[in-house]
């Protein structure tokens, strides 16, 4: 079924260009994020009538209340369909989120991704000297380790086509093309209804595609997955599984890469033992452990979602730390500053610094915050950790890399999505 | 480059019908002449020529000064017209009489293709033609005609046509010297409506003079200057709507000084209708209840007049007459914008929105002013006892007039906001269809069948005198 | 705001067609459900245009014309309709990429990508019409009107007498109805033609903008002096920058007032004598509408004569003297910020010295005798109106091969005839080209600005029915292309552009001329006869007003479409019915809303 999704721009002209300007800067500059983060935290009463909460605490109760802080804000900008991210709990929901598991368990990570990122490291250790890590890289780490989403239909999901001829011919081009459409429905939900409308539209036509992509394959995705379903619900899996699964891990791992370059002690120090380790690279254990810390610790630094939001259905009040709770009304949202509650010192010990072995103790989970919190939290938080590991690992086992500068910028952007980084091995 | 003619120094050139509509000579018949043998043809249009019936604007009716200098001197030329003839040629007409067109002023695309052509037929959105005659072989068969023969005569009037020779012409016959006023000297069409009122009045080439001029204007008040038109609109060679000189074209072997050959000259657009009385008289039963409830019947509200001539918005009492110029007096936009009195699908109101479809009124009239027609048409009934309209119209640009209001106002099935409707007397829609008469709360819809059929129809050119001279002689 | 007017109507512009005057079946069929299956496109179109002159390769070009929703960057579109499994864009187009390739890879999408980008250019200016809606808008609401009107059918025999208890019934039928569960919010519509249709929203950017530089120069300003207050006296450099702020922002706030006073001024004088001194006076009206009456008339009469060159001597001197005023009122305070000495010792003596009562009476005095003067004029130009009558004969104006339509042109038009009608025209620009698409692109931007925020209802001026009209400059700056969806025919259309949009219409058109050119196929209209767009004056008057000649011009640049595509077939009237009828059905039941329920459903 097509959706009605498009909306014209009801906005005056100018002010959205000017608040989606200023949302992305400040995505791209984390750091003032968190300055505005700490303030809330610091004094909840500024943020509590706005509905913004900044504390752990805080966003931990927004993050567990689910019934009274529903994800259907997510809903407007999930542009190819309802998913369970935007679903609040129910039948469908439940069953849908069976079905991820399910799916999840057939992944093979970390060897799959393992096996993707020596392939990968090779080809770029012998090509020229500069790589776009995303095209190049985690794009490449990150389908292969996820093909068992889809198993034996990946090839038609990719070709968009039960037509084994179709299928046959799949290629690398064909399967770059796919994510790039995957990516921009992936975008909107980054974006966020701030978007400008052009960002809207593209997003809605790689939706509208991807939709269509998977309603001529949802056979052989029924097949694959060993499931008898109405074609409507293998379809709004398929849809779900297919955007939400790959571009966000991407981006998570772009980011987490950024951060590292921009610490090059921290990134010196994991090199050399990566290079002292030699062939155990792979294997060894420990190092494995240091370096999925040191994932998490990147990505608290620079998290995909660094403000949530989430509706309210109805009337309620919000802890915030503050002396006086905060009103919710009904109908409005609540904005939360995930950012902050990841540095909040009260239950992250000497959280400014860049502490990979930090004991988080009985707050383990909120270590994890980016991937959401509680009963909600994302299923395949783990998978994407370690995923992003072994690509890491890989980047380890190769010389020196640097964002290469000069030749223009070495990250570009799209709105808050990063499109490319640029990376020169010396 | 020289001078544009004065519409004032042409009369003379002028075939009268583009002046008068010969009210008092009641009786008409049409006669569509195909050309056997194109010498006797021009022969016998020679000798028509001499017998005077074709009038000029100038002797239908004179400027009143010179009417009243020569009374006395010239008592025989005053002496009222009796019968009078005119006559149009078809494309294929002139082409067979030796009119070539020239490369630099041919004639008009619309008029060369010829109605019967199937690209017209498309254009005009006439789905199912099956026509008895038309101007050119097309989808429609029918006989192909060259010449359009009118004459009108006063009661009784004997015929001083000269013989038309089977050698020279076959012939159709429509009419067979029908006559459809009543003892008011009213016309009435045969559905029984008053007929020929909505005209437009050429600016310089009145009809009326003097007194009932004036009383004319006084009846329609402010809304005279809705119906004046400039000349252009209606005769080629003059000033039209747009200030504009109405574009001439040419023959080979036309020399004179004066102008083009197409200059005084005006094209027809004829149809002719069958009007199924019968079926219209049985639409009018089976909505009597409709007539019950509003003083108005719902035939009345298809064609968005009443049967008098007097327009469904009348104020006053509707069955005392009024006079012509009064009735015709109206518009729409402000007055009766939803249609609640004339449907806004009505017959008249399609085929002349007034001020309805502009921004404003004053635009809407300007608008409207580019599409109107100069009815020349009569009633008809054969002996056989079919009756119906021989439709006729006069107009200088059969794109923007004619095509225009058939194409995208008569036939439009989707005129303004209606959905799927088309004209509800003239229209090709298949039937039965849906005609809704709008109304508080809210209208009501009817049911309707075919009350006409077309039959034929052509385009035609109605030369000036001197055109019609030289196509004689050409 | 404009690229996203313009970005709604792309022509993708492919040079080297070697295929036939006819689309086969398959590749129409082919386009026909991509374009369906992708559901944004409005319309589409195909045409040939005739090789440039001059060009060594005399095959024609292909043409694409797409009018598509709101939002879309033409990289977006493209990337859709090339990547689409229906393949169309390949068949169409894949013969100018790789010939013989039935199957196209993903390097051959992409190459054709890249070229579909180089070949295409968005509209240099356009107007759309009701079309900020969606293509699935348009044919949902749609769906409701008919819905509504066979359920209104039903429903009559019960409620036929009560239009609040219809309405009602309607309503709530429509309400219990999951099929129209999107209908229940408000129709969206663009800021300018929902939440900013009011004139408020319209001045607010002007006035904000107004409001903001006074601010800024406050700011600026202000800032030395706070520093002193909170530091204690500057230092010389400190006295210096602030004295240099002071009289700089001084200086500017002056000067801003001062334009802001003159643009007043003239504002108030351009509406006075255009809005209540016609209204007032009838002599006065009537004088301005035969100046402009004579400013278009077609033929040199003596009137019309006396008009051009009494603009040119009074009309162009007068203004020009005004805006020199006002230039000068407004730069007066720069002239004294720099030479103070000679401003007062020179200028000064020589500047009248009036006070307020004088220049109010002059004032008055100078407006009664322009009322003075325009009742003259307007019994001179009676006079000479009758004159000229008399003494001038206008002039018979040859136009030839009027009124001539290309077969293959009127076959589009005889094809269309129950849908939304299409045209492409094509004209060559004047020379100098680069000036002459220069003054093209100001005007259009003006034209695309006013359809953008001001005519929002549907109508460009008073042109009813157009879809798209949009405006491309082609062939690296040589060509004209005009290309328009429309209700009605083009005959009618030509009329609402004379009538209608005459001042937009002969500004985009002013620059162009037609060439001789060959058809781009047997079959196709070609130009025989050189010609240039008719005559203007004072650049907006006369022009498109004289009809033969404009519609000749306008005929002979047409070209005929080897494929036209229409995703909803409704008219401009219809979208706005169906959008008002939802709105009506799922808002607040008034006796408006019944009302329009009530005659939406009369059809």
């Amino acid at each position: 079924m097509k959706l009605s999704t498009y909306e014209p721009d009801a906005l005056a002209p100018g002010i959205r260009r000017l608040s989606y300007g200023l949302f992305c800067w400040l995505n791209r500059h984390i750091v003032v994020l968190r300055a505005a983060g700490a303030l809330l935290r610091r004094w909840p009463s500024i943020g509590g009538p706005f509905g913004m909460v900044a504390r752990a605490s805080a966003v931990k109760d927004v993050l567990t209340r689910t019934p009274s802080f529903s994800n259907t804000a997510h809903a407007a900008n999930m542009v190819s369909g309802d998913y369970l991210i935007g679903m609040d709990p129910g039948p469908t929901y439940t069953a849908d989120r069976a079905l991820v598991r399910e799916r999840l368990d057939a992944l093979d990570v970390p060897n799959a991704s393992d096996e993707e990122a020596k392939r990968r490291i090779g080809i770029l250790d012998s090509g020229d000297r500069s790589f776009d890590l995303i095209e190049n890289y985690l794009m490449w780490v990150v389908f292969h380790a996820m093909k068992p989403l889809f198993g034996s239909a990946t090839d038609a999901v990719v070709a968009g086509s039960a037509d084994p001829a179709a299928q046959a011919a799949v290629d690398e081009g064909l399967q770059r093309q796919y994510m790039l459409e995957i990516r921009y429905v992936a975008g909107q939900l980054l974006a966020g209804s701030l978007a400008t409308l052009d960002l809207r539209r593209r997003a809605e036509t790689c939706g509208d595609a991807l939709q269509a992509r998977i309603d001529r394959v949802t056979g052989p995705i029924g097949t694959a997955w060993g499931v008898k379903s109405a074609s409507q619900d293998i379809e709004r899996n398929a849809v779900g599984l297919a955007w939400i699964s790959h571009p966000v891990t991407v981006q998570s791992g772009a980011l987490a890469v950024q951060e590292l370059l921009g610490r090059p002690k921290v990134y010196e120090k994991l090199w050399s033992r990566a290079q002292s380790l030699k062939d155990r690279v792979w294997t060894d254990t420990g190092f494995r452990k240091d370096v999925r810390d040191h994932v998490l610790e990147l990505m608290r630094f620079r998290p995909i979602f660094p403000l949530l939001a989430r509706d309210v259905p109805r009337d309620t009040e919000l802890q915030t730390g503050a002396r006086q709770n905060a009103k919710c009304p009904g109908g409005g949202k609540v904005s939360l500053l995930g950012i902050a509650a990841l540095f909040d010192p009260s239950v992250v010990s000497d959280s400014r610094s860049f502490c990979p072995e930090r004991d988080w103790g009985s707050e383990d989970p909120l270590r994890y915050l980016m991937f959401g919190y509680g009963y909600r939290q994302c299923p395949a938080r783990d998978h994407a950790v370690d995923i992003l590991t072994s690509a890491l690992i890989g980047l380890l086992t190769l010389p020196r890399l640097q964002l290469a500068r000069g030749e223009g910028k070495a990250i570009t952007y799209d709105g808050p999505l990063m499109l490319s980084m640029r990376m020169r091995i010396t | 480059m020289k001078h544009a003619p004065r519409l004032s120094e042409q009369s003379h050139d002028i075939q009268g019908m583009l002046k008068s509509g010969f009210g008092s000579l009641t009786t008409s018949c049409f006669r569509l002449l195909t050309i056997r043998d194109e010498a006797l043809a021009k022969a016998w249009l020679a000798e028509l020529l001499d017998t005077g019936l074709i009038v000029s604007a100038k002797q239908v009716g004179k400027p009143k000064q010179e009417k009243q200098e020569k009374k006395k001197e010239n008592e025989k030329a005053t002496k009222p017209l009796d019968a009078v003839v005119a006559i149009g040629f078809t494309y294929s007409g002139l082409a067979k009489l030796g009119c070539r067109e020239t490369s630099d002023h041919p004639f008009p695309t619309p008029f060369r293709s010829g109605m019967g052509s199937e690209l017209r037929a498309r254009l005009l959105r006439d789905d199912d033609r099956q026509w008895s005659w038309t101007d050119r072989e097309g989808p429609g068969g029918g006989e192909v005609v060259h010449i359009l023969l009118a004459e009108w005569k006063a009661r009784g009037a004997v015929s001083r046509l000269p013989e038309i020779k089977s050698s020279a012409f076959s012939v159709i016959e429509v009419g067979e010297d029908s006559d459809f006023f009543d003892g008011d000297g009213k016309l009435r069409e045969p559905f029984g409506f008053r007929d020929g009122l909505a005209q437009p009045v050429i600016r310089g080439l009145r009809d009326e003079d003097g007194e009932t001029l004036r009383a004319a204007r006084d009846e329609a008040g402010d809304l005279y200057g809705d119906r004046l038109v400039e000349p252009g609109e209606f005769i080629l060679g003059y000033r039209n709507e747009y200030d504009e000189l109405t574009f001439c074209p040419n023959v080979e072997g036309w020399t004179s000084a004066n102008g083009r050959f197409t200059l005084n000259g005006s094209y027809l657009a004829v149809r002719q209708f069958e009007q199924d009385v019968t079926a219209f008289r049985a639409f009018e039963m089976a909505n009597a209840d409709f007539f019950a409830a509003n003083g108005v019947s719902a035939g009345e509200k298809l064609m968005g007049r009443r049967k008098n001539g007097l327009p469904l918005s009348w104020k006053g009492d509707p069955t005392v007459p009024a006079p012509d110029s009064a009735a015709d007096a109206f518009r729409y936009r402000v007055d009766d914008a939803d249609g609640f009195m004339c449907p806004k699908g009505a017959h008249v109101r399609r085929s002349n929105p007034r001020d309805s479809l502009g921004i404003d009124v004053q635009s809407s009239i300007k608008s409207s002013k580019l599409h109107r027609l100069l009815r020349r048409g009569r009633p008809y009934r054969e002996s056989s006892g079919r009756q119906g309209i021989f439709f006729i119209a006069c107009n200088a640009d059969l794109e923007r007039q004619f095509e225009f209001i058939h194409q995208r106002w008569l036939q439009n099935r989707r005129f303004g906001t209606l959905e799927s409707q088309d004209d509800p007397v003239v229209g090709s829609q298949p039937c039965p269809k849906t005609f809704t008469i709008p109304g508080l709360a809210s209208g009501r819809e009817v049911s309707l069948q075919h009350f006409t059929q077309t039959l034929g129809g052509g385009y035609f050119f109605l030369p000036g005198i001197a055109a019609l001279r030289f196509i004689a002689r050409a | 705001m404009l690229e996203i007017v313009r970005q709604q109507m792309i022509c993708i512009v492919a040079p080297g067609w070697a295929g036939g005057a006819e689309l086969p079946k398959p590749l129409h069929d082919g386009l026909n459900a991509v374009l369906r299956d992708v559901a944004v496109v409005h319309f589409a179109s195909i045409g040939l245009l005739p090789a440039l002159t001059g060009d060594p390769d005399p095959q024609p070009s292909l043409v694409l014309e797409l009018a598509v929703e709101e939002g879309f960057r033409p990289y977006d579109l493209l990337y859709r309709l090339v990547y689409h499994p229906g393949g169309a864009m390949w068949a169409l187009f894949g013969s100018m990429i790789a010939p013989n390739v039935a199957e196209p890879t993903a390097q051959h999408k992409q190459q054709l990508l890249d070229k579909l980008m180089s070949w295409h250019s968005i509209a240099d200016g356009g107007f759309v019409g009701a079309r900020d809606r969606s293509v699935r808008q348009i044919a949902m609401e749609k769906d409701l009107l008919d819905q509504t009107r066979i359920e209104a059918r039903k429903l009559k025999p019960k409620y036929g007498n009560d239009r609040t208890a219809f309405a009602l019934a309607l309503s709530r039928w429509a309400y219990a109805n999951p099929d129209f569960g999107w209908a229940a919010t408000a129709a969206p519509r663009s800021y300018w033609r929902g939440k900013g249709a009011g004139i408020g929203a319209k001045l607010a950017y002007p006035v904000a903008a107004i409001v903001l530089w006074f601010a800024l120069l406050g700011i600026v300003w202000a800032l030395p002096r706070a520093f002193n207050w909170f530091f204690g006296e500057p230092g010389r450099v400190g006295k210096a920058i602030e004295h240099a702020v002071t009289k700089t922002t001084e200086c500017l706030f002056t000067m801003s007032w001062h334009g802001l006073l003159a643009f007043a001024v003239i504002a108030f004088l351009v509406w006075l004598f255009l809005v209540p001194l016609p209204a007032q006076f009838v002599s006065w009206r009537r004088w301005l509408n035969s100046v402009q009456q004579e400013l278009d008339r077609p033929t040199e009469t003596l009137s019309s004569l006396a008009t051009y060159v009494g603009g040119w001597v009074i009309g162009v001197p007068l203004l020009l003297a005004v805006a020199a005023c006002a230039i000068a009122y407004t730069l007066a305070p720069l002239a004294y910020a720099l030479a103070p000495v000679y401003m007062h010792d020179v200028i000064e003596p020589k500047l009248p010295k009036l006070t307020g009562l004088q220049i109010t009476l002059i004032a008055v005095v100078a407006i009664a005798a322009v009322l003075a003067i325009g009742a003259l004029f307007y019994r001179l130009n009676r006079y000479f109106t009758g004159l000229s009558e008399k003494f001038f004969h206008p002039l018979e104006d040859d136009v030839p091969r009027a009124q001539q339509i290309h077969p293959s042109v009127e076959r589009c038009e005889a094809e269309l005839v129950d849908g939304t009608q299409h045209m492409f025209s094509l004209t060559e620009l004047r020379g100098p080209q680069w000036w002459s698409a220069w003054c093209i692109r100001v005007a259009l931007r003006i034209v695309t600005f006013a359809g953008r925020v001001f005519f929002t209802q549907g109508w460009l001026g008073n042109a009813p029915g157009i879809h798209f009209g949009h405006w491309h400059i082609i062939d690296g700056g040589r060509r004209f292309l005009f290309c328009s969806n429309y209700d009605g025919n083009f005959g009618g259309y030509l009329d609402d552009f004379i009538n209608g949009a005459a001042v937009g219409t002969t500004l985009a058109w002013r620059w162009t001329e037609l060439h001789p050119r060959e058809p781009a196929l047997a079959g196709q209209p070609g130009v025989a006869k050189p010609r240039s767009f008719p005559p203007t004056r004072f650049v907006v008057f006369r022009g498109v007003k004289c009809e033969l000649k404009f519609k000749s011009y306008a005929r002979d640049s047409m070209l005929p479409h080897l494929y036209h595509f229409d995703a909803c077939n409704r008219t401009v009237d219809q979208i706005n019915l169906a959008t008002g009828l939802r709105d009506a059905l799922f808002g607040e039941r008034n006796g408006k809303n019944d009302d329009l329920i009530m005659r939406a459903i009369e059809t």
